[in-house]
């Protein structure tokens, strides 16, 4: 041993690339001892099942084939199963009629599975194919048809349709509750369904009582607010669904549901403002600007356009906030009737 | 009512199916509602009582919400029907509603869950695994709606 380190030692630069060489030869002898192994494994499996298992009942469970002819490292590996097993055939979680292939199916595909893991356990190339076909299973047996969904029993699961189903309906959930928990905030520690759902309660009741806190306040102090914009409100709103429809890129919704009442006063207002020229621009529609032109010349009388320029683009950059009627309404004092 | 003028607006012709929808638009949809519901309480009843307004608020809080939620979710569905009805019911002739009371058998689901059906809108009737969706999207236009309450006290409070 010493003998070999020293040698080793003494010849360290020519030999580092050598070893490293070594090393990967090694591996790579290694994985064909193990796709040996595993030759040898399958057909020994193949043989004593075939003289052991016996047909069961029409509710057996079918697997695809496909995916494991997918994985490079393993395709020698199961040609002769495939043969043996026939046509490939996809689990139905309602499925009620057998196939007409051979029986063996989910008994050998079983026991596939038990040496897959074995062969996981030992190399990590094939351990990272198999866990990206694991979690390819699911999601492609569920592109392929629309009304039913695939699912597939991993190692050491029950395969009843119902357990299946029961899983696919707990993954579902479990999904669900970790989006809850991003939603909630502080909530991240807490594991478990039933902790988590006690914070969801607790903040949807909180929710709820600040939204009923903040009404009361907003009851008790309506007097300041003196002025009736129920009107300039309905062209606003309009303008705002026009413009979200107009930026592009953001919302699909079609221009098509414009509402048109809201162009009643396009006939009234010929005059467009310079200021209102960027606007126009950013709104790219001829006929949306009508309605701000005549919201802008409405406040025009009253002196505070710039203002309500500069608020406009806050709402265009979807920002929108209260702030908008600060200077103008308020501060102004203004009673507009429209 | 006033928002019926909307409503062809807010129906959105290509709804996403995913958990997370588009919430810029409901945001700014549902400031304007509320915004325009608020002013319709101030200027339509400068004499009712406190608790009359804190009861129409709320409600217009929970419309807009509903309605910049659009048809999409069961919870705004749901809402809006209860809204509607309610005005329904206490305007015109009244007609007896027989509600049909539908048991139905739900697998092993935990005891928190009637709790969350009854706090969410519209819940009775779904499973457990919508009843999370529901709540998920609940949950978002609720801390908006609360966020855009809280600017409001502040706007009020402090104008300039």
């Amino acid at each position: 041993m010493l003998h070999c380190m020293a040698s080793s030692s003494t010849s360290t630069s020519t030999s580092t690339s050598f070893s490293y060489l070594s090393v990967f030869e090694r591996q790579k002898t290694w994985l064909k001892s193990q796709q040996q192994q595993q030759h040898q494994a399958n057909y020994l499996i193949n043989e004593s099942l075939n003289s052991l298992y016996q047909p069961s009942d029409s509710h057996t469970m079918h697997y695809q084939q496909e995916h494991y002819d997918q994985l490079p490292s393993l395709n020698s590996g199961w040609p002769d199963l495939s043969s043996l097993t026939g046509d490939p055939v996809s689990k139905k979680r309602k499925a009620e009629t057998s196939r007409s292939s051979s029986p063996n199916n989910n008994v050998t595909e079983e026991e596939c599975n038990k040496t897959e893991k074995r062969i996981k356990g030992n190399a990590e190339i094939t351990a990272a194919l198999l866990s990206n076909h694991q979690d390819k299973k699911i999601k492609e047996s569920s592109t392929q048809k629309s009304d039913y969904i695939h699912v597939r029993a991993r190692r050491g699961q029950a395969t009843d349709s119902h357990s299946l189903a029961e899983r696919v309906r707990r993954e579902k959930i479990s999904a669900r509750m970790r989006y809850l928990q991003d939603l909630v905030p502080g909530c991240n520690r807490i594991t478990g369904k039933a902790g988590m759902l006690d914070e969801i309660i607790n903040y949807v009741q909180s929710l709820q009582k600040q939204v009923e806190f903040l009404s009361m306040k907003l009851a008790t102090m309506n007097p300041r607010l003196d002025f009736s914009v129920g009107n300039l409100i309905d062209k606003e709103i309009n303008t705002m669904t026009m413009s979200n429809m107009i930026l592009p890129g953001i919302i699909g919704m079609s221009s098509e549901v414009v509402d048109p009442s809201c162009f009643q006063f396009s006939s009234s207002q010929h005059g467009m403002n310079s200021s209102n020229a960027d606007l126009l621009q950013r709104t790219e529609n001829s006929s949306v600007p009508m309605p701000e032109q005549f919201l802008d010349s409405c406040f025009n009388i009253h002196g505070a356009s710039s203002n309500w320029n500069a608020d406009l683009n806050c709402i265009h950059d979807l920002g929108y906030s209260f702030q908008f009627y600060q200077g103008n309404v308020i501060a102004n004092n203004l009673k507009m009737d429209i | 009512m006033h928002f019926n003028k909307c409503s062809e607006a807010t129906r959105n012709p290509n709804p996403t199916p995913d958990l997370n929808p588009n919430l810029n638009v409901s945001k700014t949809m549902q400031a304007a509602y509320f915004l325009r519901a608020f002013t319709v309480i101030n200027s339509a009843s400068p004499t009712s009582s406190t608790m009359q307004r804190r009861r129409s608020i709320r409600r217009a809080a929970y419309a807009s919400m509903a309605r910049a939620a659009g048809n999409r979710r069961a919870w705004s569905r749901a809402v809006l029907r209860r809204l509607h009805r309610g005005v329904c019911l206490s305007s015109s002739a009244r007609r007896v509603v027989i509600r049909r009371r539908i048991r139905v058998s739900r697998p092993r689901e935990p005891g928190q869950a009637d709790v969350l059906r009854s706090l969410v809108p519209g819940g009775k009737a779904m499973d457990f695994c919508n009843l999370l969706e529901e709540t998920a999207t609940y949950i978002q236009c609720l801390s908006a709606q609360v966020r855009r309450g809280r600017k409001d006290i502040r706007w009020v409070y402090y104008p300039g």
